[in-house]
């Protein structure tokens, strides 16, 4: 187990490797002057020039991508904006924790509609309540995320006025964005959560239990979620990385500012280190992520094999 | 089965028979076929040209602007006696609309005539010599009507007629008709109402008319005042004593709406005008600069810039279409020869293809277009590579794991061992066996590749956000339109449509080649 772990965080610095380069070569291979875009296009030859050494330009590729490296791992030193000569790494970290908020309470939504959706599905197969479930699942996944959270606005902001329309600051901002997010992974979970319900009920020990004359209710409830749900955490955990890529359009939508807006609005006016920097957070985040939904397959499941 | 005995098996006529047993997957495939019609033929249809404010198209198109944003409505006059006059022989006749900006109004001929100007409600006041009515202008369009209530429209005046005698006490019992056709007789209601309404706008209401001197001070609620103290003398409830003799008149009035009651206390008199009636006084116009409602003119409306918008989803279906076909076509066709490539000769070329793909599923398709579009920059041509490229690791997925299986398969060993060379069997006998996964697919990643495709361009990410392309309508409409629904609902009905019918055929085709395919 340990072995495995070891040799997945290894297997990761390639990746890393890769992905480090990848971003470092955005501001050289991107169209556009990083000079020009920082101190504006009208700077005379001479202050180009000044500039151009001092940012350190001047030097060969590899010994700007070493410097980039050791500001980054040795100060966590991200650069500075473009845009507002800000801190990339502090308006990063400021930002991160709104868009965790965001993608927890989604997660949240999607696992509790989609859990007891799926389960109903199942529990009652082919009845009117299955057909439902499984009609609005494959419309939901018809329906892009950000025209759902634009109809949510809509009908609960703009026309009855229960929550506000968009920005931060209270539990109310949240709502709204928050189901949007977590609508299009509950129609994914439902659809999951129903065909692993319906694989358990077809084993032995189901049908040994009814034999017996177990109550249908004792059954469902601690012979086949036992089982049929540890699956579906592992989707869940899974979905994670994909909640946060439809948090980069949800926070659009509704002006949250979190790191999808800041990374849009980035790349909008070419403020090459943020992006940078996100590229490298959001890579580093998808393969943190995976790591451990392999490791918790292991868990839950003994009979994988790490090898 | 029996069938077979007489014609020679076809597979093709299998796949059919099974495929049309599926009645929502046939439907979803005319519904393909209907988008795919309208994607290719929409420009030559489309009822207005999408680029254009739809006003600026009305004299091409023979619709009267005057028609749409005027109308009349008739003024008549009552006179004390009950008889009543057409507006055209009243005098001293004064239109105002309280809110220009929403909608003028103007004397003429046949009536009042009201010009609706932009959206919102205002209320108009009519006044010939004392006596006044109000009517409600309601243009419809971007703004909410929050607030909006109907107000006193016209006082009707009961009191006895006749020849009255000094010390003689009567009643006047009002009647008051608001703009939303209600009538309200009890006198203390009336007040209610009028000191609800009249409140604060007591200065804007009495200031733009000529109301007598006497109007000035505050009216507050219903209000009785006598013209001619030496006559008649009221009191606030309404009660006239007749003081001397002669002709009297007492004003009724709540907030800018005034009625006369003629007393005659001996000799004879013409009857005076006791109050107006306005024939519509609630009149609904539209706001034909902005965000007009879905209408049978616009069938969906128009937007911020007044633009159709049914014409500009149906020239925008070519644009997503565009997205959807030739992205998925490009990461299919590059997919397709990496999964036989890497299937088919594995050791080194297979890992570095599976280690490749690995990693580019790891990221959600939306975050790896955007990185895809921060290298590129913005514009349709780059979101048409980012959706490519994340489709490519999925077809050489699913490519890959059938050239696996087909590579063992005894025909492709038979062709190996009389020396066909690799190309060839890959081309000739290997890629035909993928052929239907690869199809199925294709149907289902355009559904998600329009989405995604719609989610860049919403997210600014087109280029040009004036083209009529359904996600950067989504993103115009979200940051001009915020209030109006029509300009969000539509665009994106488009999408959902679309990408359902698209997802329910791919499901219908999986089902019809090869059951054993679903996820």
């Amino acid at each position: 187990m340990l072995q495995f772990v070891l040799r997945r965080l290894i297997g990761m610095v390639p990746i890393l490797f890769i992905i480090t380069i990848i971003s470092f070569l955005f501001v050289h291979l991107t169209p556009g002057d990083p000079i020009r875009i920082m101190y504006g296009a009208e700077i005379d030859q001479e202050t180009y020039q000044t500039l151009y050494e001092r940012e350190g330009f001047h030097d060969p590729l590899p010994v700007q991508y070493g410097r980039y490296m050791v500001d980054m791992l040795v100060h966590g030193d991200f650069g500075q904006s473009y845009r507002t000569r800000a801190d990339v790494s502090e308006e990063v970290v400021r930002r991160f924790g709104y868009t965790a908020v965001l993608t927890i309470l989604s997660m949240f939504w999607a696992i509790l509609i989609g859990v007891s959706v799926g389960i109903i599905s199942a529990t009652k197969r082919n009845s009117i309540w299955d057909r439902a479930g499984m009609v609005s699942t494959i419309t939901a996944l018809s329906i892009p995320e950000f025209w759902f959270g634009l109809m949510l606005m809509q009908i609960f902001a703009v026309q009855l006025g229960w929550f506000p329309t968009s920005g931060s600051g209270t539990i109310w901002h949240l709502l709204l964005p928050s189901i949007t997010l977590g609508f299009g992974v509950a129609a994914t979970i439902v659809r999951f959560t129903r065909s692993s319900v319906l694989e358990v009920m077809r084993e032995d020990y189901v049908r040994t239990a009814r034999a017996k004359g177990q109550k249908e209710r004792v059954v469902i409830w601690s012979h086949v979620l036992r089982n049929a749900l540890i699956p579906v955490v592992t989707m869940a955990g899974l979905q994670f990385g994909f909640l946060i890529g439809g948090a980069v359009v949800v926070e659009q939508v509704f002006a949250w500012p979190g790191l999808g807006s800041y990374l849009i609005d980035s790349i909008l006016s070419r403020d090459y280190p943020v992006i940078q920097a996100l590229i490298l957070l959001f890579s580093l985040q998808f393969l943190i992520i995976n790591l451990l939904v392999d490791i918790s397959y292991g868990f839950l499941n003994p009979q994988i094999r790490y090898d | 089965m029996k069938q077979n005995e007489a014609k020679p098996y076809s597979p093709f006529r299998a796949f059919l028979a099974k495929f049309l047993k599926q009645k929502m997957a046939v439907v979803a495939f005319a519904v393909v076929v209907a988008i795919m019609f309208v994607g290719i033929f929409g420009s030559f249809f489309a009822p207005y040209d999408p680029h254009r404010p739809v006003t600026a198209q009305y004299p091409e198109k023979g619709i009267d602007l005057d028609q749409l944003t005027n109308t009349s409505v008739v003024l008549e006059g009552v006179m004390s006696d009950g008889t009543t006059v057409e507006g055209s022989e009243l005098t001293r006749v004064q239109v105002e609309s309280e809110n220009r900006r929403i909608a003028s109004v103007r004397q003429s001929q046949r009536g009042i005539n009201v010009n609706a100007n932009t959206s919102g409600f205002t209320n108009a006041t009519v006044e010939a010599g004392e006596v006044s009515g109000v009517f409600q202008v309601v243009v419809e369009g971007e703004s909410q009507f929050e607030g909006r209530e109907a107000v006193v429209s016209r006082l009707e005046p009961v009191h006895p007629e006749g020849v009255l005698n000094e010390g003689e006490e009567f009643q006047i019992d009002v009647t008051a008709v608001l703009t939303d056709g209600t009538e309200i007789t009890d006198r203390g209601e009336i007040h209610e109402l009028a000191l609800r309404l009249y409140e604060t706008e007591e200065e804007e209401d009495t200031s733009g008319f000529n109301a007598p001197a006497s109007n000035a001070e505050a009216i507050e609620g219903l209000h009785f005042q006598s013209l001619n103290e030496e006559v008649a003398a009221v009191d606030e409830n309404g009660i006239v004593t007749i003081t001397g003799e002669g002709e009297g008149i007492i004003l009724v009035q709540t907030g800018p709406v005034k009625s006369a009651v003629h007393v005659q206390a001996g000799g004879t008199a013409e009857p005076v005008l006791a109050y107006l009636t306005i024939s519509e006084p609630n009149v609904t116009l539209t706001d034909i600069y902005k965000h007009q409602p879905p209408s049978s003119v616009h069938l969906f409306g128009t937007d911020h810039q007044n633009r159709d918008i049914f014409s500009r989803v149906i020239h925008g279906t070519q644009d997503t279409l565009l997205i959807g076909f030739v992205s998925v076509a490009i990461g299919a066709f590059l997919g397709t020869v990496l999964g036989l490539l890497a299937g088919f000769y594995g050791r080194w070329v297979d890992s570095l293809v599976t280690r490749m793909t690995d990693v580019l599923l790891a990221f959600p398709g939306i975050l790896l277009a955007i990185a895809v579009i921060a290298f590129l920059g913005a514009g349709i041509t780059n979101i048409i590579m980012a959706v490519a490229v994340f489709t490519v690791p999925v077809f050489i997925r699913i490519v890959r794991g059938s050239t696996l299986a087909l590579k063992e398969m005894t025909y492709v060993e038979a062709s190996r061992s009389i020396g066909v060379k690799d190309p060839v069997i890959i081309f000739r006998h290997i890629f035909p066996g993928t052929l239907s996964v690869v199809l199925v697919y294709l149907t289902m990643r355009i559904g998600v590749a329009i989405l995604i495709g719609a989610a860049l361009s919403f997210l600014g990410l087109g280029g040009d956000i004036t083209a009529p392309e359904w996600g950067s309508m989504l993103s115009a409409a979200k940051d001009n339109s915020g209030t109006v629904f029509h300009a969000t609902f539509f665009p994106g009905l488009a999408i959902v449509i679309t990408v359902l019918s698209f997802n329910i055929f791919g499901d219908g085709l999986r089902d019809a080649l090869d059951p054993k395919l679903k996820e």
